[in-house]
């Protein structure tokens, strides 16, 4: 199948002005300033396939927004080739701009002042939604969202989670094929971020969508994509199925155990490394390879109640991932 | 479907307007502050030459019902000139909201321009009570124009004042793109046109070789030179320089503005996410 979002080497780089502190420091910078460059993107490459739902993570400053803004043509790349929807981002053809749509979670299209109906009017006229499209979509997003009761209000008057929701039918309304969303659930409650994730789920297979989402909630990803590229210090370090950030990256595999005896916690170190214990139960960090046989070991030398062999929680092995640099 | 395409697109403009207008009703008190700047500063004209004509028939060679007719006119003109919401344009484009716009099928030239159009239109709308009481106030000659012709060109000096002012101030906003520090500039063109544009005197009552050099600036085409077309006080000649000077300027910002724009777009970081 041939991809949808091709990004060959892309570079960005930013220049960034730098001031020493204090009120001496902007006087000198009145006279010279210093610029610095910084390498936001660099040398990233990637292929996207159409109706895919991919996950984008990183830590903060990473590079992923930029790369989002890159594909949805708000940045010039430093280099690279990049071909969304077979259209170059930049030139912000309005046959592309029709095709796509960017939703950012700290970034509101909607009229602060007037209904978010005023906006989703505003957005018809803009996409030119024929009306029949127009009626279908709304009535199919306001349901699946559940926002009826809403849509009149002032959006200054909705909560937070109202207003992300509203954000989305108005970023949606034109039935875009490619779904760049940033960060769509910061700052919702849990209830809301489930909301949100089911949504986006049921757009992808609905509409048939291609998605890429950023999100610093491990959740978000975990549930909704199959595959997930990292990047860190504008570098990819992985792009491929969440299970196989496991395989790749996971060094340890965790031993849970519920004791039957009271037990010393010295003698437990000879196991692995202890990570908690508090009799009955401990939780021992033991290498991967050796899991089987430390457990085996374990029953041996141990009255055990309950033993359970667990891969490590995926947000620990990414937090390793980025800490380690690779 | 060429036909189709141009509807389509007035449309969105159409409705870009609406919805300007839409919400410039929730800052009312905004609007009504400007309304009330404006005329402080009509009332302030009137009274000003009401008083120099009480001691003397004629001043700089004009009779007092001709002046007060030309502030009455000059002011008129200057509120669809000169009222604009491109204010906004520098803090959108340095906040970073300028991406909202930037990947929608927009022009962003035009969505400005739209909503300039909404706000003059709700200005010439609550203006008209404003301006019944000023005329009952201070009695001007209304002077109705003796050709057709003059209505036509006072709507083309208006139209070409409008574009150029709209340019202008686009200029302003995209300075957005290089420094927030965009209100010092525009404080300062802003005192230039409260004298050069002929909103509190008529400009000819300068030196002659002062209106000389000022008729090379865009200045008087803003207020002064569509006044002068609707009084018709100018001969053909000037008239055609007039309209010939007011296009060439609106050219030359709109050349300035759009220049601006394919640079600081190319700057341009989307800030805040």
């Amino acid at each position: 199948m041939e991809s949808i979002i091709s990004v060959q080497h892309l570079k960005k780089y930013y220049k960034v002005y730098k001031k020493q502190p204090g009120l001496m420091g902007s006087l000198k910078a009145l006279f010279a300033r210093k610029y610095e460059s910084v390498q936001a993107v660099n040398d990233i490459s990637f292929e996207i396939e159409p109706g895919e739902l991919v996950g984008f993570i990183g830590p903060n400053g990473a590079g992923k927004t930029t790369t989002l803004k890159v594909l949805s043509g708000l940045l010039y790349p430093t280099a690279g080739e990049i071909s969304v929807l077979g259209f170059t981002p930049w030139d912000r053809k309005p046959e592309f701009q029709k095709q796509f749509s960017l939703v950012m979670g700290q970034k509101n299209q909607l009229w602060w002042d007037l209904p978010a109906m005023e906006t989703f009017l505003l957005n018809k006229a803009i996409y030119e939604i024929p009306d029949a499209q127009y009626k279908h979509t709304l009535n199919k997003l306001v349901t699946l969202l559940d926002v009826k009761d809403v849509m009149n209000i002032q959006v200054r008057k909705l909560s937070l989670g109202q207003r992300m929701k509203c954000e989305l039918i108005a970023a949606l309304l034109h039935n875009p094929k490619v779904l760049f969303l940033d960060e769509p659930t910061i700052g919702l409650d849990v209830v809301m971020q489930k909301v949100m994730r089911d949504f986006v789920r049921e757009y992808n297979t609905t509409f048939g969508a291609t998605i890429l989402l950023t999100s610093h909630y491990m959740d978000d990803v975990k549930e909704l994509c199959k595959r997930v590229i990292i990047i860190d210090h504008g570098k990819k370090l992985f792009d491929g199925k969440l299970q196989d950030i496991i395989d790749k990256y996971a060094k340890n595999k965790i031993l849970s155990v519920v004791f039957a005896k009271e037990t010393d916690q010295k003698k437990l170190e000879t196991i692995g490394k202890v990570k908690s214990f508090e009799f009955p139960s401990a939780t021992i960090l033991v290498p991967r390879k050796e899991a089987s046989r430390l457990a085996a070991k374990l029953l041996e030398d141990f009255s055990i109640a309950d033993l359970n062999i667990e891969e490590p929680p995926i947000e620990a092995i990414i937090r390793d991932v980025f800490q380690n640099g690779k | 479907m060429g036909n189709k395409l141009l509807l389509n697109s007035l449309k969105k403009y159409w409705v870009i307007a609406k919805i300007t207008w839409m919400n410039g009703f929730t800052y009312i008190t905004s609007f009504v502050m400007w309304r009330v700047r404006q005329i402080i500063q009509m009332i302030v004209a009137l009274s000003l030459w009401e008083s120099i004509f009480a001691s003397t028939t004629t001043a700089f060679g004009y009779t007092s019902a001709r002046m007060l007719t030309y502030i009455f006119a000059a002011n008129i003109i200057g509120f669809i000139v000169t009222s604009s919401r491109t204010i906004g344009v520098s803090s959108i484009i340095h906040s970073g909201d300028l991406s909202l716009y930037l990947v929608k099928p927009l022009n962003f030239f035009l969505y400005w321009f739209s909503g300039d159009i909404a706000d003059k239109l709700q200005n010439i709308a609550f203006s008209l009570t404003e301006l019944t009481v000023l005329f009952f106030i201070f009695h001007p000659t209304l002077y109705i124009p003796t050709h057709i012709a003059t209505l036509f060109l006072t709507l083309l000096a208006v139209s070409g004042a409008t574009v150029m002012y709209f340019f202008i101030n686009m200029m302003f906003g995209l300075l957005g793109f290089w420094t927030p520090d965009v209100w010092a500039p525009r404080f300062l063109f802003f005192t230039v046109i409260f004298f050069t544009s002929g909103s509190f005197f008529p400009l000819d009552i300068f030196p002659k070789i002062i209106v000389d050099i000022l008729s090379y600036t865009p200045f008087p085409y803003m207020m002064f030179f569509p006044t002068k077309v609707l009084l018709e006080q100018l001969s053909s000649i000037e008239i055609v320089r007039g309209l010939l000077f007011t296009g060439a300027w609106a050219t030359l910002c709109g050349l300035g503005a759009f220049t601006m724009w394919s640079r600081g777009i190319r700057t341009y970081e989307a800030e805040g996410r």
